[in-house]
């Protein structure tokens, strides 16, 4: 018999074709809603203090908003319900079969996963990051024009920092499905989350810190120090270009493991 | 030709030596091409080729020493549950990896090669869809992973969904799909490619009888089309309305394979059982071990009820029915639990948990020793297609 199958489609066309169904499944599931709530959540604090308190400066609260509620919490969680479960959960489902029975190379399935859920942390984390910052500038529209530079440039490093922390949690999700949220908790709880308060060079484990940097934030943890009289800057600075240099090393190197370990894993295949 | 050719116009007058090089070189080259053809043959050919193939999860064996060669048309893939049965279908849809031996399906391994999978279509066991999708959705998803353009891919999806009657349902989440239905979403999807090699593992549960006929004739059309279709079942009727071809697999290892009517034979194997209903039991029975006709036990499970063992079923029914005759009895019935394929299965089953040569079904005898692992890897070759040609 001669097959009627169709030839094997491109790596380009069969991850464009993943990408329509991760989509539509985005679109139809429950993270989306569960994201935006979470966002709304990260919001709603600094806006209750921007129309509580009359002392606050707009851009205190924002740049606030941003530190607490998305350099240090929305990037960490984001990444943990779009990228880290993406491919752990169709294990658990097993609806993987579906997909990894497809004439198609398996990178395919985590790229075309990973595009649709950072896709999706992005629109969230750019839509709650516009929100606080018309909520924060609401009373003042001059410094709402004016300081939207500031504002984008910090909500730029958190995407740059949630894209690599995307790449992350979908590495440890191939690497170990059923426990990739679990990997991804720990590895961006203690290298990222508290790497990024560390003193002296122990901060550059942490993608978070050189994101701040790039971002314009001020220093979190023990920098400076206070030694007596005298204010120590232990960490060494970095220039910006070299900070970006570093996270895109480091996305490119979760990215490109994740996808080699999901072209050749037998992802559980085995367990009945 | 061109090759003979050549080696035609080799001038005459050349010496012995020069003219028999060409030649050879010729026969060489004839032959590498002839070899060359049979690899692309063998590559295109739909089949399954497996030569002690083993797969293993730590220390629990799922699948072992499996060789066999399965070609065009359908297969019913049989055994009980925990048997290997989707281990070893799973390997073949190319999921997982063996751990020792060779499998080729179409001619190359299966394992991450597109090449292969584009030409096999796999329903899995597993109950599980994506029950946020439309059937169309889902199917038209697979067709497009599968390399088809999105407009092909929708009109093929709902081709397939047609031919498995979801033409109603197509539009609908398959979250609100009855068992049925759901079953029959995810045959559309194994054969919306339109696949050379059809693995289905237990493709008819939850299937109502009406939805069962559509499944088992476009099964039967596929394979008459030239699919090679492995079905996997542990209901052996399913197997019996579909195919005549068999594998039959226990504990990871196939027990039997072959057509129906050769492991038929195999009932003349083991030990037969009569029960023969009638009015004095025990005269029939002593009537019965009077005379040399293959009678090995004899049984009373209740007043009226005698049970036979024996290694000759003819001979002893033969006997049993002359007896009747001759002593005037009062027949009520004469039945045999050994005549259908069900007890064939247990009994290979039995043999294959018992393991090899300890004949424990077989209460003793010589011959029973035939049933050595050798001796079975024998009669499961003697059993594989083309092991005689």
């Amino acid at each position: 018999m001669s097959t009627q199958a169709p030839a094997v489609p491109g790596f380009g066309s069969s991850t464009a074709a993943m990408i329509r169904l991760s989509f539509l499944r985005t679109l139809r599931g429950r993270k989306l809603r569960v994201a935006a709530v979470a966002a709304f959540v990260v919001i709603l604090f600094p806006a209750v203090v921007a129309l509580v308190s009359e002392d606050a400066e707009p851009a205190t609260i924002v740049s606030g908003g941003i530190d607490w509620g998305f350099f240090r919490l929305l990037v960490f969680l984001l990444p943990l319900l779009f990228a880290s479960g993406s491919v752990g959960e169709e294990v658990e489902a097993r609806t993987l079969h579906f997909l990894a029975m497809r004439p198609m190379q398996r990178a395919s399935i985590a790229l075309g996963k990973y595009v649709v859920g950072t896709g999706s942390a992005l629109a969230i984390l750019w839509a709650g990051l516009l929100l606080l910052h018309l909520v924060g500038y609401a009373t003042t529209p001059t410094e709402m024009i004016e300081q939207f530079g500031a504002t984008a440039r910090a909500g730029g490093a958190a995407s740059f920092l949630l894209v690599t922390y995307c790449a992350i949690a979908l590495f440890w999700g191939t690497l170990v499905p059923e426990a990739g949220g679990m990997l991804t908790i720990v590895w961006l709880g203690f290298i990222e989350w508290f790497g990024m308060l560390l003193p002296g060079v122990l901060r550059f484990a942490s993608m978070s810190h050189f994101a701040r940097e790039l971002g314009g934030l001020e220093r979190a943890g023990w920098d400076p120090v206070e030694l007596g009289t005298q204010t120590l800057m232990s960490v060494p600075d970095v220039e910006l270009h070299w900070c970006a240099l570093v996270i895109g090393i480091e996305f490119l190197v979760f990215l490109g493991l994740a996808l080699l370990t999901m072209q050749v894993a037998q992802l559980r295949f085995g367990k009945a | 030709m061109s090759e003979e050719s050549d080696a035609i116009e080799t001038p005459e007058d050349a010496n012995e030596t020069s003219a028999s090089e060409p030649k050879k070189k010729a026969k060489k080259k004839k032959a590498k091409k002839s070899s060359q053809a049979k690899d692309l043959e063998a590559k295109d050919a739909t089949s399954i080729r497996a030569v002690r193939l083993s797969r293993w999860y730590g220390k629990v064996t799922a699948i072992s020493d499996v060789s066999l060669h399965l070609g065009p048309g359908i297969w019913g893939l049989l055994g009980p549950n925990g048997s290997g049965k989707t281990t070893f279908m799973r390997m073949i849809a190319g999921q997982i990896k063996p751990s020792t031996g060779k499998l080729n399906v179409c001619g190359a391994s299966p394992f991450g090669n597109p090449e292969v999978l584009r030409r096999i279509g796999y329903c899995p066991e597993s109950d599980s869809l994506y029950d946020e999708l439309t059937g169309l959705e889902f199917v038209t998803a697979m067709a497009e992973l599968s390399g088809y353009a999105p407009p092909t891919a929708l009109k093929r999806a709902k081709d397939a969904l047609k031919e498995f009657g979801l033409e109603d349902a197509m539009t609908r989440k398959m979250g609100g799909y009855s068992r049925g239905m759901r079953q029959r979403a995810k045959l559309a999807q194994a054969i919306v490619h339109d696949p050379d090699v059809l693995l289905l593992d237990e493709p008819l549960t939850g299937t109502d009888p009406s939805s069962r006929q559509t499944i088992l004739a476009s099964l039967k059309q596929r394979a008459t089309d030239g699919a090679l279709v492995l079905f996997s079942t542990h209901v052996l009727p399913e197997i019996e309305a579909l195919t005549d071809r068999l594998l039959l697999i226990a504990r990871g290892q196939v027990v039997a394979q072959g057509a129906m009517h050769e492991i038929r034979q195999l009932l003349d194997e083991h030990p037969h059982h009569i029960r023969v209903q009638c009015d004095r039991p025990r005269e029939l029975a002593s009537r019965l071990l009077a005379n040399e006709n293959g009678v090995v036990a004899l049984h009373f499970p209740s007043a009226d009820l005698l049970e036979v063992r024996t290694w000759q079923p003819d001979q002893t029914y033969n006997a049993i029915m002359a007896q009747l005759v001759e002593g005037g009895f009062a027949l009520r019935s004469i039945t045999s639990p050994d005549a259908n394929l069900e007890a064939l299965f247990h009994y290979l089953v039995e043999r294959a948990n018992h393991g090899a040569g300890t004949g424990a079904d077989a209460g003793g005898g010589s011959h029973r020793q035939l049933e050595s692992a050798a001796q079975r890897v024998a009669y499961q070759q003697q059993l594989e297609p083309g092991a005689g040609a």
